[in-house]
């Protein structure tokens, strides 16, 4: 039989995670030689197998372990100190991302040598960095628990800002959550004053992704253009803490994944018109329910692959090289029993709004799987989708609340079902009985499989095509 | 336009250019040579592969071609593979390795791409013994450098 050569076995590495490839290493001479690099490609002392590998070796072995692998590494996580400054002596020559996880930076003045050496890293990025006061970095705490505040000095801001300008192939930059250090100033500054930024006439020509944290935004026109600016090349841009009230969107070139918070149809209009032909991804919040016009929109930026909106998902996954999507339809109607003509009138908007909705899915041609969720708001609170059923059930009274989705031929499903590539529909709702769908549903018997349960208030319909 | 593909068991095979040219190497042979009608010997692959091969690059004669990436990706997937490729993959191991080691030679890196996912899927939750098993591999470590492997891996073990 045929052996493999290794340059193939190499490529079969590259599918495989640290344990896996370990355990190829020891098979035989020939693989304990191919599959190195890809244990090497990949260290992470925060992994199980790594950090069991780093701390059985005895500490002045570290670096010559890091030397005899350095041109394998690509990407390096590290959570301890010492072992990151033992793996920066050795000469990271292929390092593409850097992620500090838990380091104190006090300690490791190295790993700013390493940084601003510019090594060719392509990411760099920071989950919860102990505070730093170097660089004259005064720290003022303002402490509520978990979270902390830091002013920086004039000189420190300016340091920080150049620091990372001149890294010039950094694409990302990642910020974690609590990471009150440099990066985090610089994200507060990019947030709150990017005068600091435009004075010192810094561009970052490489950075792609861009993410802020900071709300309250005054106005956002101005923010999105100073982006444009500073950062030419953004790819990505999250700004969930944002809200759009100008109609004019600044172009940015390369923008393919955007992130916004609360706006309206309107603003959703004016991104699309200004992106639909760049956005891959979008996420928003609206406020009002799902509506055909936001359907409109969507359907509107060809290519756009997944897109998440509040009261609404719409997410969609492009599968490699092939024309197929993957969605799942998150809508809410919600109906709140009312009397008489109200009643009536509300019906009838319901089940125009309903078949809207469909006509406008029965444009996504490409539409594979569909999913009715459930979500929605009552009383201004928003119930956690996980912990919905519990505190539902708790706080109301179950008739004030019946989602009506349906799912009648008459209603215009038909027009949904009949997608040429549709293969899968599912359906939650809360009700009373399980009576509910299956009589709308007996049309739609003969196509499909239909698979419906009901517990504890929650009926779920899963329906495959049939081959 | 089509070209004629020789074996190694010199059995010619007509396929259109588009289909050829999915493998880098006779489209480049293909730009060196011109227009030409003399068949392209292949001598390193039977016709039982080539037929898998010439199969494969039919199905896929309208995909685009790959990009090469800019940054590699320390770790890809091996489960995203399509449906029909992993059908197409469904063969003997000796057939696997052949049409791995036939797309390395004629550059066809999607082939090449799930060829390697599919062995890797193999290869996955497999203990070494396994391994050697599955693929016929003898095990050439001498006792002693046994023993110093083992030693040094006895921290990746489940704990």
């Amino acid at each position: 039989m045929q052996t493999l050569p290794p340059e193939v076995l190499l490529q079969i590495g590259l599918y495989l995670n640290a344990k896996t490839s370990l355990t190829c290493m020891t098979v035989c001479r020939e693989w304990r030689m191919a599959f190195t690099p890809s244990l090497c490609r990949v260290v992470n002392s925060c992994e199980r197998l790594w950090r069991s590998i780093l701390h059985s070796i005895p500490f002045g072995e570290l670096p010559s372990l890091f030397s005899k692998h350095n041109q394998w590494i690509r990407d390096l996580n590290m959570d301890d100190v010492a072992i990151l400054n033992a793996a920066l002596k050795a000469n990271l020559t292929t390092l593409q991302s850097l992620t500090f996880s838990n380091v104190d930076l006090n300690q490791t003045m190295a790993v700013w040598a390493f940084v601003l050496s510019d090594p060719g890293l392509q990411q760099l990025a920071f989950n919860s960095v102990l505070p730093v006061d170097k660089f004259a970095i005064t720290i003022t705490t303002t402490s509520y628990p978990l979270r902390l505040v830091y002013n920086l000095t004039r000189a420190s801001e300016s340091f920080l800002i150049s620091t990372f300008s001149t890294l010039t192939k950094i694409r990302h930059l990642h910020i974690g959550m609590y990471a009150d250090d440099y990066l985090h100033t610089l994200s507060t500054l990019v947030a709150k004053d990017l005068s600091a930024i435009e004075t010192a006439r810094v561009r970052f020509p490489n950075i792609r992704t861009v993410c802020i944290k900071a709300g309250n935004v005054e106005n956002p026109t101005a923010m999105f253009q100073q982006l444009s600016t500073i950062f030419p090349a953004m790819e990505c841009l999250g700004a969930r803490r944002v809200y759009w009230w100008e109609k004019k969107v600044t172009k940015m070139p390369f923008l393919v994944r955007l992130e916004v918070g609360l706006i309206s149809p309107t603003d959703l209009n004016a991104i699309s018109s200004t992106y639909s032909n760049a956005l891959v991804y979008l996420r928003f919040s609206l406020r009002d329910n799902w509506s055909a016009e936001v359907c409109q929109i969507l359907a509107a930026c060809a290519r756009l692959r997944e897109c998440l909106g509040d009261g609404h998902v719409v997410l969609a996954e492009d599968i490699i090289n092939g024309p197929t999507w993957t969605s799942r339809i998150e809508t809410r109607f919600t109906r709140r029993t009312a009397a008489g003509k109200e009643a009536q009138d509300h019906q009838k908007a319901l089940h125009a709004m309903q078949q809207q909705v469909y006509a406008n899915l029965a444009q996504l041609r490409n539409l594979v799987k569909i999913n009715f969720g459930w979500s929605y708001t009552y009383d201004n609170i928003r119930y956690d989708r996980n912990k919905w059923a519990t505190k539902l059930i708790d706080k109301l009274h179950r008739s004030d609340i019946e989602t009506g989705i349906d799912f009648s031929q008459e209603s215009g499903f038909g027009q949904v079902v009949s997608l040429p590539s549709l293969k899968k529909i599912k359906l939650r709702k809360f009700c009373e009985t399980q009576a509910i769908g299956s009589s709308q549903q007996s049309w739609m018997m003969e196509g499909w499989e239909m698979r419906e349960t009901w517990k504890e208030h929650i009926y779920t319909l899963v329906a495959h095509r049939r081959a | 336009m089509t070209v004629i593909l020789v074996s190694s068991d010199n059995q010619d095979f007509k396929v259109d250019k588009e289909v050829a040219e999915r493998s880098i190497l006779i489209k480049n042979m293909l730009e060196d040579v011109g227009e030409s009608d003399s068949p392209i010997p292949l001598p390193n692959v039977t016709s039982a592969v080539l037929t898998k091969v010439i199969e494969y690059c039919e199905h896929h004669r309208n995909d685009p071609v790959q990009v090469p990436e800019e940054t590699d990706d320390p770790r890809k997937r091996s489960n995203d593979i399509e449906e029909w490729d992993m059908k197409f993959m469904q063969v003997d191991q000796e057939m696997l390795f052949e049409i791995i080691l036939a797309a390395n030679y004629l550059d066809i890196k999607p082939l090449l791409d799930v060829g390697c996912k599919t062995v890797a899927n193999i290869i996955k939750g497999k203990t070494p013994e396994e391994i050697r098993k599955a693929f016929n591999i003898v095990n050439d470590f001498t006792p002693e450098e046994e023993a110093q492997i083992k030693k040094e891996n006895e921290w990746a073990e489940d704990r």
